[in-house]
């Protein structure tokens, strides 16, 4: 499915449609969405749960759209409900004394959320460039990478400022360029 | 692969890639781009980028399986109140069970908040009307950004009165006192249908004070 950057106008209009009953707009947001936001909670090392983590969040933004402001686009609403559902879910699962993966001192555990996935050989390195930011530096990046969101859109997201935001790319990118010049 | 110098430049890099540049925009940094090694070098390793993260992060959604998981759309038109009666109230619906506890919280708090602005903080009278508090509605607040709308400047305007067969929509938009009775019934029905979390909407800024709320003690 091409993944054409859906323009706040159709979203806003499928919102408005599905509020006012229409069951297959709800449809269509999903399937406008429900890709990036699949990678994007992938992103986040959500492995294991990233179905239910994507399901999670479409479940209870619908249940709240009738309070969706429209400040931010839908799609950064989207991913900071997932956003706040995988920390949910990380602190959980560290109470119980379990391993957790969203940790900003994570840098160079071997795990890379993205492998098992990669297809080629070129993919495979680009892959291990990125997996091995700091997670902070790996979310902002593959946001303002595979999604095109503008620094304040992140920042609004990842909770940060615009500034710091623009620093973790450029530090990123710096990163990547680094390794693959290896 | 060094970078190129002209760090503005390199900040939309990304959005030439993604095409979220206005024509201008577009043909000045493409024009950039061209005559710069660093940049092209930048623009396809992006490309590269997008490519990978895109085509490893997601190997699908299952679409039917989360439709079918959502919450039912709202119903359409819902909300048509009988003919008004003899009393706002009751032409409001605020008598019907389903709303007491909307009414009732709205009514305790603004009673609570009239108390407090009567008496004051030091529990001496005062002069002056009891705060404001707007009634929660899921999706008409106050002030049109609850609206959804375009980039952000355009709230979707509300719809007018509606034609007598058709069941009203309900507005997203606007100052109550705009709304007809049959669009307000509507904003009600929606009201009916939530599990009751108000929406976060304005209310006078001294009755903040006085009322801790959940956001304050956070």
């Amino acid at each position: 499915m091409a993944d054409t950057l859906p323009t706040d106008v159709e979203d806003a209009e499928l919102i408005d449609r599905w509020l006012s009953g229409e069951q297959a707009a709800a449809t269509r947001l999903v399937e406008r969405h429900g890709v990036p936001l699949t990678r994007y909670v992938a992103s986040l090392g959500g492995r294991g749960d990233t179905d239910e983590v994507v399901q999670d969040t479409f479940v209870r933004a619908f249940g709240a759209l009738g309070t969706f402001r429209g400040d931010a686009s839908f799609r950064s609403w989207l991913f900071t409900i997932a956003r706040r559902l995988l920390l949910d879910r990380r602190r959980t699962v560290r109470r119980r004394g379990e391993q957790v993966e969203l940790q900003d001192h994570d840098t160079t555990t071997g795990e890379d959320p993205l492998a098992g996935m990669v297809a080629t050989e070129t993919q495979s390195r680009l892959a291990a460039a990125v997996g091995r930011l700091s997670p902070t530096q790996r979310e902002v990046f593959a946001l303002r990478v595979t999604e095109g969101m503008s620094y304040r859109e992140i920042a609004a997201l990842v909770g940060t400022s615009e500034g710091a935001a623009r620093v973790h790319y450029h530090h990123a990118m710096r990163a990547v360029k680094e390794f693959l010049d290896a | 692969m060094r970078d190129c110098a002209n760090a503005d430049m390199r900040d939309l890099l990304p959005e030439l890639v993604h095409e979220r540049l206005d024509a201008d925009a577009r043909d000045r940094v493409a024009t950039h781009v061209a005559g710069c090694a660093e940049c092209a070098t930048e623009v396809a390793l992006l490309r590269e980028l997008r490519e990978a993260l895109g085509a490893t992060a997601a190997p699908g959604v299952d679409v039917s399986r989360i439709v079918a998981a959502l919450p039912s759309a709202p119903r359409r038109g819902a909300g048509v109140r009988p003919a008004p009666s003899a009393t706002p109230l009751d032409r409001r619906g605020w008598a019907t069970p389903r709303l007491g506890w909307v009414a009732a919280a709205t009514l305790a708090l603004t009673v609570g908040v009239g108390s407090w602005q009567a008496f004051g903080r030091d529990g001496a009278p005062q002069a002056g009307r009891p705060a404001e508090v707007a009634v929660a509605s899921p999706g008409a607040p106050a002030e049109p950004a609850g609206a959804a709308r375009t980039g952000g400047d355009t709230p979707v305007e509300a719809r007018g009165r509606p034609a007598a067969a058709p069941r009203p929509r309900a507005p997203l938009v606007g100052d109550l006192s705009v709304y007809s009775d049959d669009e307000l019934a509507a904003l009600l029905a929606m009201v009916e249908e939530l599990e009751g979390v108000p929406s976060e909407e304005t209310v006078d800024a001294e009755a903040v004070d006085t009322f801790t709320n959940d956001e304050e003690g956070r």
